[in-house]
């Protein structure tokens, strides 16, 4: 057996998530009455990074075969506060976005040692954590308002050199300087291990524990990226309960649709993040069609569905469980 | 200290990640600069290890789930000589391979020895102890009933110390050193 083929296999995942994003994008743009122009993807951009970094957050959790449904919420608590913070002066907001940030890490902190120190299931762990971090927005921001640096939103959702939409070159950066050195870490590697089998990364002397610390941790972060991204595309901040429910579900969704297993220990942001990118397109898809909006979580679901499935075929067609790793 | 587990396909291997991610497992710290893994150290000693345990394998980056059992236990004991470790626990590392990985096992344990390391080695196979130990421990009821050297150790002394049948005859090479 060629390595190559079980690169390919590996990378399954990723590669389904592309081709559905790619061919979602494509039907979109072709009937979207504007066509293929910057216009267009700058605006289907902005929507997409958004859930691709709370997918990319929930996929560190779900490789150590966890889960984090808080995320959606810290989301929600980092966009309320950065209405509050990410205003004034050049320096005043560069502080801002660092608190917000460092708020983000604090939340993800909080998660981990909870479901590794104190250890509860994190299904429950994070669903607490979640309503408190959500009590938290409401006490910031009781009604929707505030504010934002409009420079620093606008050149952040808006082209670079005309054409290349600024907040996908933010999600790579933030690919390159989060999610890269992660995966080639001591500590993503024991990451990957603990969900893999913690019996045997528990054997073989891996740091589980710090390993599964630091997914938690930047899973806040990056959710908190997500909400200083949701502040710079809205100028304002909002509890809404729903929109981080919300996100906390499509996260999972997009993961799933990204390849990476929710039993731990397989898959990548990177395939979480077309796993995002495709799941909102096909949510935009019903618009572009005229039809009523009151039919998008039905598609979306049917979709989401069908997408699933098509990795799942490929078990009816095992004899033999060796070929599961084919 | 390493410690090759009795069940490696739950406590010694992750099956579904690939054979170089499993071989690294115990060495990580070694070959990480700064906490990121130096690939290029990480391939070297892969290739040593692959090269001295003639691992059979059709590539590094293949799920290690895939290879026989007799290689997937050379790829638990290669992961922890990754370390170089001076004390070695084997817990029965012979069970469920086939009989010409067992003869190569038998080789490198005796190399390893012979190199220094100390290894302790469980097993409940008496030919196995016979060939392969310098020093025999038989623990009955929870402690350790008799201890064999050298020639002292046949098949007769273990099984009558195991069954706590005290023959006399068999009374030969008490309190010994390896």
């Amino acid at each position: 057996m060629k390595d190559w083929r079980y690169l390919m296999a590996e990378q399954r995942g990723t590669l389904l998530a592309f081709g559905i994003f790619i061919v979602m994008f494509a039907i979109y743009s072709a009937n979207h009455p504007a066509g293929f122009t910057a216009n267009v993807v700058q605006t289907a951009a902005n929507k997409g990074v958004l859930l691709a970094f709370v997918a990319m957050a929930q996929t560190l959790v779900v490789i150590t075969a966890g889960i984090d449904l808080s995320v959606g919420m810290i989301f929600t608590l980092t966009n309320c506060m950065a209405s509050w913070l990410v205003v004034g002066t050049g320096l005043e907001t560069a502080f801002g976005a660092l608190a917000v940030l460092g708020t983000g890490l604090a939340c993800g902190a909080v998660n981990g040692a909870i479901v590794i120190y104190g250890r509860l299931q994190p299904i429950v762990a994070t669903i607490a954590t979640g309503a408190v971090f959500f009590g938290l927005a409401l006490l910031l921001r009781p009604v929707p308002g505030g504010s934002v640096n409009e420079d620093l939103a606008d050149f952040l959702t808006g082209r670079f050199f005309g054409v290349v939409p600024a907040s996908l070159v933010a999600l790579l950066v933030v690919v390159l300087v989060v999610w890269v050195p992660f995966s080639r870490s001591e500590l993503g590697r024991a990451a990957y291990a603990a969900g893999s089998s913690e019996t045997a990364a528990y054997m073989s002397g891996v740091p589980i524990r710090r390993g599964k610390f630091l997914a938690y941790t930047l899973a806040g972060l990056l959710a908190s990226i997500g909400g200083l991204f949701l502040t710079f595309f809205t100028y304002t901040g909002e509890a809404a309960y729903a929109s981080g429910n919300a996100y906390t579900l499509f996260s999972i969704a997009a993961v799933v649709l990204g390849g990476v297993s929710l039993f731990g220990g397989k898959g990548s942001a990177i395939g979480a993040i077309f796993g995002a990118l495709a799941f909102r397109t096909i949510g935009d898809l019903l618009f572009v069609f005229d039809f009523d909006p009151l039919w998008q979580p039905l598609f979306q679901g049917v979709i989401l569905l069908i997408a699933v499935s098509l990795g799942a075929f490929a078990l009816f067609r095992v004899r033999n469980r060796l070929e599961w790793f084919l | 200290m390493a410690l090759i587990p009795e069940d490696r396909k739950t406590e010694g291997l992750m099956l579904p990640m690939t054979v170089r991610e499993n071989l690294s497992f115990a060495a990580l710290d070694r070959l990480s600069k700064a906490g990121i893994i130096d690939r290029a150290a990480e391939q070297r000693l892969i290739d040593d290890m692959v090269g001295l345990l003639a691992i059979k394998t059709a590539g590094l980056d293949i799920p290690v789930g895939a290879l026989s059992g007799g290689n997937q236990q050379k790829v638990v004991i290669a992961k922890w000589l990754m370390r170089q470790p001076r004390i070695i626990l084997l817990n029965d590392p012979t069970r469920g391979i086939d009989v010409g990985t067992k003869q190569e096992l038998y080789q490198l344990m005796r190399k390893l020895a012979d190199a220094g390391a100390a290894i302790l080695f469980y097993s409940t196979d008496y030919d196995e102890l016979i060939g392969c130990c310098d020093r025999v421990l038989v623990l009955y009821d929870g402690a350790v009933k008799r201890e064999l050297v050298g020639d002292a150790i046949t098949e007769h002394s273990l099984i009558a110390s195991a069954l706590n049948i005290h023959d006399d005859d068999t009374r030969i090479g008490l309190g010994g050193k390896a």
